[in-house]
Order: C-alpha cells, then sequence, then structure tokens
C-alpha cells in the first residue's frame, strides 16, 4: 500500500533537504502551486525542467443520454490540467544511487578510443616488461582487443617480470613475423599464469588447508609449478605456427593443475607431500634448460616438463600409499601418450580447419559469379518488360494494372487511355490491343 | 511558460533570489521524485497529487518490417489534479 505524504510532511522534508527553515520550504511549497497554476491559465503550459510539463487543456461539450430518462444531454466542456513527466523514473533513481557507475562506465566509453596511449603509459611506468611490449607494438599493428590484454598483461607481469619478460623477448627475436593471432593466444597464458603468481592470496588459502609440516614444501611447490609452465607454451608456438590449438589446450590444464594440489594436500597430507616433492624438483631441473629454445630438438623435452606437472595428480589421488619412482615413470608415460594424442589432434584439427576455410573461400568465389548473374537476368527482363508495344487486356486487367507493370507507376495510364482512345476506360472488352506509349 | 519563466515568476511569489530559487527548486524535485520512489503518494492541498506510476512492458508492432518488438515496462510519475485545482481553473473561465 502507498503511503500518503501531505503537504505538511513534504515540506518538513524539504526543509531537511535545501537546508532551510520549514516555514521558508512552506512559503516555496505554496509559490510553487500558486505559480503553476498561474502560469498554466495565463499560458496554457508550465515546463519544468527535471520534472516535466504541466498543461491546461479544453475538454470540448459532449453529449450524453440521461440515464433515467433517455434524453439527450449536453455535458459543458471543462478546463483540465494534465501533466507528462521529464523523467523516467528507473533512470532517477539509477542517477540517485549509481553514480559512480555512471561515471565509470562514462569514463571507460572515454578509455576505448585511448587504449593506444594508455597501452604506452602502462609500458613506461614498467620498466622490463614495457620492452617486450614496446617491441609488439613496433612488430605489428595490433586490434584494440590485444591491446587491452597488452595492458593486462604489463599490469599483472611485473611481480614475476624476469620470466616472462625473457620469454617474450625470445619469442620476438626468434620470430619477429608471428602473425598476430598468435599472440593473442600467448597472452591469456601469461594472465593464467601471472595470476597465480601474483595471487599470494591462493598459497595463503592452500596453505591453511594444509598440515603445517606440508606448508612450506607446498608454497615452494606451487611456485614451480607455475613458473616452469611459464615458458613451456610459449616456445612451443614458435617452432609450428599451426599449432595454437596446443596453447588454447594447455592453459586449460595448467588452470585445473592448482586446485588439484589444493585437494592432494588436504587429503594426503604429510606423505603426499614428500611424493610431490620429487617430481618438481626434477621439474626444476628441466626448467632452466627451457629459455634456450633450439626450436624442434628441444620440443619433447618441454612436452614433457609440461606433462610432470600433471602427474603428481594422477601419482597422488590414485596412490595414498605410493610405491614412489614407479608410479612416477609410469605416469610420465601416460602422460607423453596423453600429449602425443593432443598434438595429433591439433594438427588434424589444424588442417580440417584449413580445408574449412578453403571451403569457405570456394563458397565465396562462387557467390560472387551469382550474383552477377542474377544481376544480368534482371536486366533482360526489364528489357523484355519494356520492349513490347501492344499489350492483350485479359480478364481482371485495367487500365492501372498495365501501368504498374510496365511502367511500375500508375501515373502512365493517362498516356495510356489517350494513346488508344478509349471512350471509358472501365468498359473495355477483352482481347482487345491496347498500344503502348 | 518556459522554464526561465516559470523560476522568475516563483522567485516573485516566494520572494526569493532567482539562484535561491533554482536551488531550492532542486532539492523540491528530488524530495518529490525520492520520495514518489519509495512507493508514496504526494497530495498537494489544492493541486493533487503525485505518484509513481508502472508501465507494463507491451508489444509493438512495426508495419514496415513485420516484426513485433517488445517495449519494456518503466515506472513514471503520475499526475493526478485535484477537484479544487479544477474549480480554480474553471473559475477564471467564467
Amino acid at each position: 500500500m502507498s503511503q500518503k505524504l501531505t503537504t505538511q510532511a513534504l515540506t518538513e522534508m524539504l526543509a531537511k533537504e535545501a537546508g532551510i527553515n520549514k516555514r521558508a520550504a512552506d512559503t516555496f511549497v505554496k509559490a510553487f502551486i500558486q505559480t503553476v497554476i498561474e502560469g498554466g491559465i495565463k499560458d496554457g503550459n508550465v515546463k519544468i525542467k527535471g520534472l516535466g510539463t504541466f498543461k491546461v487543456t479544453q475538454v470540448a461539450d459532449r453529449e450524453s443520454a440521461d440515464v433515467n430518462t433517455g434524453k439527450r444531454i449536453v455535458i459543458a466542456g471543462y478546463k483540465k490540467m494534465s501533466f507528462s513527466t521529464d523523467i523516467n523514473m528507473d533512470e532517477a533513481y539509477e542517477s540517485v544511487d549509481d553514480t559512480d557507475i555512471k561515471e565509470n562506465q562514462e569514463e571507460a566509453k572515454a578509455d576505448k578510443p585511448k587504449t593506444k596511449t594508455k597501452a604506452t603509459k602502462t609500458a613506461k611506468e614498467k620498466k622490463e616488461p614495457a620492452k617486450a611490449s614496446k617491441n609488439q607494438d613496433n612488430n605489428s599493428v595490433i586490434p584494440e582487443n590485444e591491446k587491452e590484454i597488452q595492458n593486462e598483461i604489463t599490469e599483472q607481469i611485473p611481480v614475476a617480470p624476469i620470466v616472462a619478460s625473457s620469454t617474450k623477448e625470445d619469442t620476438i627475436s626468434a620470430e619477429p613475423e608471428l602473425p598476430e593471432t598468435e599472440v593473442v593466444n600467448e597472452s591469456p597464458i601469461h594472465n593464467l599464469i601471472s595470476q597465480p603468481e601474483e595471487n599470494e592470496a591462493v598459497d595463503n588459502v592452500i596453505s591453511d588447508n594444509t598440515d603445517d609440516t606440508a606448508e612450506e614444501e607446498t608454497n615452494e611447490e606451487l611456485t614451480q609449478v607455475e613458473e616452469t609452465p611459464v615458458t613451456e607454451p610459449v616456445v612451443e608456438v614458435i617452432p609450428s605456427e599451426s599449432k595454437p590449438t596446443e596453447v588454447e589446450n594447455e592453459p586449460t590444464e595448467e588452470g585445473i593443475k592448482p586446485a588439484v594440489v589444493e585437494n592432494k594436500t588436504t587429503e594426503i597430507e604429510t606423505e603426499s607431500a614428500k611424493v610431490e616433492i620429487e617430481p618438481i624438483e626434477t621439474k626444476a631441473e628441466s626448467a632452466p634448460t627451457e629459455p634456450q629454445p633450439t626450436k624442434v630438438e628441444i620440443e619433447p623435452t618441454k612436452a614433457t616438463d609440461s606433462s610432470k606437472p600433471t602427474t603428481p595428480t594422477s601419482t597422488a589421488t590414485s596412490s595414498v600409499q605410493p610405491t614412489k619412482k614407479l608410479w612416477i615413470w609410469g605416469a610420465v608415460a601416460i602422460a607423453c601418450v596423453i600429449i602425443c594424442a593432443i598434438i595429433i589432434l591439433a594438427t588434424g584439427n589444424s588442417s580440417s580447419e584449413n580445408k574449412d576455410n578453403q571451403a569457405t573461400t570456394e563458397m565465396s568465389q562462387n557467390e560472387v559469379p551469382k550474383d552477377s548473374v542474377v544481376t544480368n537476368d534482371n536486366k533482360p527482363e526489364d528489357n523484355k518488360v519494356s520492349k513490347p508495344k501492344v499489350h492483350i487486356l485479359q480478364k481482371g486487367e485495367s487500365l492501372t494494372t498495365i501501368s504498374v507493370m510496365y511502367y511500375h507507376t500508375k501515373d502512365s495510364m493517362g498516356a495510356i487511355w489517350k494513346l488508344n482512345k478509349f471512350k471509358n476506360p472501365n468498359d473495355i472488352p477483352l482481347g482487345t490491343e491496347i498500344k503502348l506509349p | 511558460m518556459t522554464h526561465k519563466q516559470f523560476i522568475n515568476e516563483l522567485a516573485k511569489n516566494a520572494g526569493m533570489t532567482t539562484s535561491e530559487t533554482t536551488d531550492l527548486m532542486n532539492s523540491f524535485i528530488k524530495t518529490l521524485v525520492d520520495s514518489a520512489q519509495n512507493e508514496k503518494t504526494i497530495m498537494l492541498q489544492g493541486f493533487g497529487s503525485f505518484e509513481k506510476k508502472t508501465k507494463a512492458e507491451r508489444k509493438m508492432y512495426n508495419p514496415s518490417t513485420k516484426e513485433y518488438r517488445i517495449i519494456p515496462g518503466s515506472n513514471t510519475l503520475a499526475f493526478k489534479p485535484s477537484t479544487l485545482l479544477k474549480d480554480k481553473l474553471n473559475q477564471d473561465a467564467k
């Protein structure tokens, strides 16, 4: 139910809002009413910015029937005041509450065209990533979306700047001619990887879950696990341009890993922690070899490296009381098979994509000549329509329909009428030959 | 009567300067709209009542494209003149 708010209550609220005494507010409200009425009588309408328009309209006399007697009576006309709002209440309410959000939206809108300048600014602020981002800017003309991603990268990198910047420089120095799409594929990986490194809170959450003995070990493990994948996907992008799908697949795996590590640490406590240390140490040993890309030869080693972070997940979850090394080697073998399968699938997909692209290009090539054929067809039709000089009248036709048929307007009906000298254009026998102008 | 004329007239009637009047007018509108937003009917004696009115969403047919479009509902401020106001308006006519 709607509460009623009298003039008095409104004046009190107004006094509080404007910071004046009640009497002044009361006089103001009364003056408001008076002026609106006077203005309505004088000018017919009163426009108030931010509120609406009051309009005085005349209602005309109208007839009606007396219900009792059935006689006709006239209801006299009168003036009434109507009001049309200037405001949408939803918007008004938003403007009261969500001014901050609106301002942010406006700022975001204003920022969109300025991404170029912002990218350079952020790059200047942070020295080491600046080199990488500047090189990328110089190498390729990059659309806005990628620039936004680069902004994110430059913001996120500084916590672990050395790893990311070194890999980036490697990619650029090795293959500056990389297509733009691969640059896009690289960037989300950096996001995924750099975020867990930055977020110490994640580590803290994990450490809270684990026992006290496993805390330090798990932290070290996590950092190692996160550092190693940083280099892997980037280096894998380098050797072959046709493997962006691999890159897309791997970050998902990496994204899953830390969560699985959490589960392990909680469930298996100290024993599993010891088990985990060993494979990760191997990772750490293998990691320093990676940043020296001799392209294809090192690829398989990196593949195994990328498999190793997955191995502890399978080992730890499958065996609570492990026979350590056997399990590790078995898991490594399984992971190798999986990665080989992924590579095969990826190459298959890329080839199929190429086929699709070819098909689409063929389709587009086919479509173009079709259009030209259609346009050619249209022209002879027009010629046919305009060619005949005589039309034989058939049932249901009139001079206007013939005019529309041949000249696409009703206007030339008069010309047909004049040329054929019909006495009555509405009464023409069927089958008569009608000359066309 | 435009907004400017209205403010001038209102300032004359209320005995205030125009700048004061504009400020007060803004806060007046704000209180009115806010209280209407909170499901309240503002009854101004001798003038009428303001109320929040919910407009339902409706279908619109565009004959040129032959498509139906749904116009979303909205909340607006409605004004209902009082009988006293009607009398005042018609007194002067007579």
